[in-house]
């Protein structure tokens, strides 16, 4: 039967997306399905499935993204501003909630970059659904303003958050050395995984100022990047 | 290593012993599935790999090693003779382990790139998992971004999300308009 109603597992199998991305979207309303049983464990329809995915697939070229704590890597401020506009429209197409750190000339460079993009998030954009902050006030400073995003997050009850920093073009001008970076990186990616929902998060690097190990190390401390480990063996 | 059944996956070592124990652990966990296993590198790091495989209690006689070089590298000739090995072998699955440590120093970045670029195609055309090995202490993180790129099954969110799109990146190369 084309219309058989599908458990939450046969239904992420469909979509080939995970089962929480499922009830993220069941929770912001955007995908429909049906409780059952005592439990009121979620149902699909196929139909209903592939009616989201076609409107899904034309709302957000960024496509969807799986909760997690992900690193990337750019080579110029033009490709710093797509990708975060990419990683936001992703946010935003999903009704989600978005914690922007980063300094203010590349904050103006990713609204600018997601408006032309994505014309129909402009409003979502400039509204209370995104936190812009600067980055620039240290890393404790950042970690802090971190938990305090997803504690107010948690509070609201807000079904998604989308976590982006700009860590190379926070940090240029701190002084700030790579090991301290790479244990900011490994405290904020223990705090991330601790929390009942995961946020997706985007953390981003230029790669004209690191080193090849240094790449190797941050897609450490960002294990959710990789789908094979990455791994240097020691001597 | 765990690995689908097509697969382009790349790894960056720091040491020799890095290189040859997970080159070997990866055709291992193909012999021990009876697929037929590949070399592609020089003669020394495809000797160290072999002699890894042996310390690991595994059978380096169905390996075949394919020689890696710069000079006897010729793309399209290297590809389409792995591609005509499999084919006459009739081997469902294959492995290859390509060292490309050997000559990422002497070929430019671009041919490199463009190497990995047939890899990936041949990949979705074989039954075939690669496994392309880089020396990590020799990258610059363009580099190491570049070859992420070029490995998009290594990724799990969109590649173009953690290394930009090729469009950004071609449009980031031209000198802005004033």
């Amino acid at each position: 039967m084309a219309d058989d109603l599908l458990d939450i597992k046969a239904a992420a199998a469909v979509l080939k997306v995970s089962e929480t991305s499922l009830r993220r979207w069941t929770n912001a309303g955007l995908l429909k399905c049906y409780r059952v049983g005592g439990r009121r464990e979620r149902r699909f329809r196929r139909s209903d499935l592939m009616a989201f995915l076609e409107s899904h697939a034309m709302h957000s070229t960024a496509g969807s993204l799986d909760a997690g704590h992900y690193c990337g890597f750019y080579t110029s401020d033009r490709m710093r501003a797509q990708q975060t506009a990419r990683f936001l429209a992703a946010a935003l197409s999903e009704g989600g909630e978005a914690f922007v750190s980063a300094q203010p000339r590349v904050r103006k460079a990713v609204v600018r970059d997601l408006v032309s993009e994505h014309p129909g998030l402009r409003e979502a954009a400039t509204s209370s659904r995104v936190t812009y902050v600067d980055f620039g006030a240290g890393l404790a400073a950042q970690y802090a303003a971190i938990e305090d995003a997803l504690r107010r997050a948690a509070a609201r009850g807000a079904h998604s958050l989308h976590v982006f920093g700009d860590v190379s073009g926070g940090t240029a001008d701190a002084g700030v050395s790579f090991d301290a970076v790479i244990k900011f990186e490994a405290d904020l990616d223990k705090l991330y995984h601790s929390q009942r929902e995961v946020p997706t998060v985007l953390c981003l690097y230029d790669a004209r100022h690191i080193t090849g190990e240094q790449t190797v190390a941050l897609l450490g401390v960002h294990p959710d990047t990789l789908r094979v480990p990455l791994t240097t063996m020691p001597a | 290593m765990e690995s689908a059944r097509h697969a382009h996956l790349c790894l960056f070592f720091s040491s020799s012993r890095a290189q040859a124990n997970q080159a070997a652990a990866f055709l291992a966990e193909g012999l021990r599935a009876n697929e037929r296993g590949f070399i592609a590198a020089a003669s020394l790091a495809a000797g160290r790999i072999l002699a890894a495989l042996e310390r690991a209690s595994a059978s380096g006689d169905q390996i075949t090693v394919l020689p890696l070089s710069v000079k006897s590298l010729d793309r399209d000739h290297a590809l389409a003779a792995l591609a005509r090995s499999v084919k006459r072998r009739g081997v469902e699955t294959v492995r290859v382990v390509g060292d490309m440590s050997g000559i990422q120093g002497a070929l430019a970045q671009r041919h490199l790139l463009s190497l990995e670029t047939e890899l990936q195609r041949i990949t979705r055309s074989f039954p075939i998992r690669v496994l392309c090995l880089y020396d990590v202490r020799r990258l610059s993180g363009i580099q190491a971004s570049a070859l992420l790129r070029a490995h998009p099954d290594m990724l799990r969110p969109p590649v173009d999300i953690v290394t930009g799109s090729s469009a950004a990146r071609l449009r980031s190369q031209r000198p802005r308009k004033r």
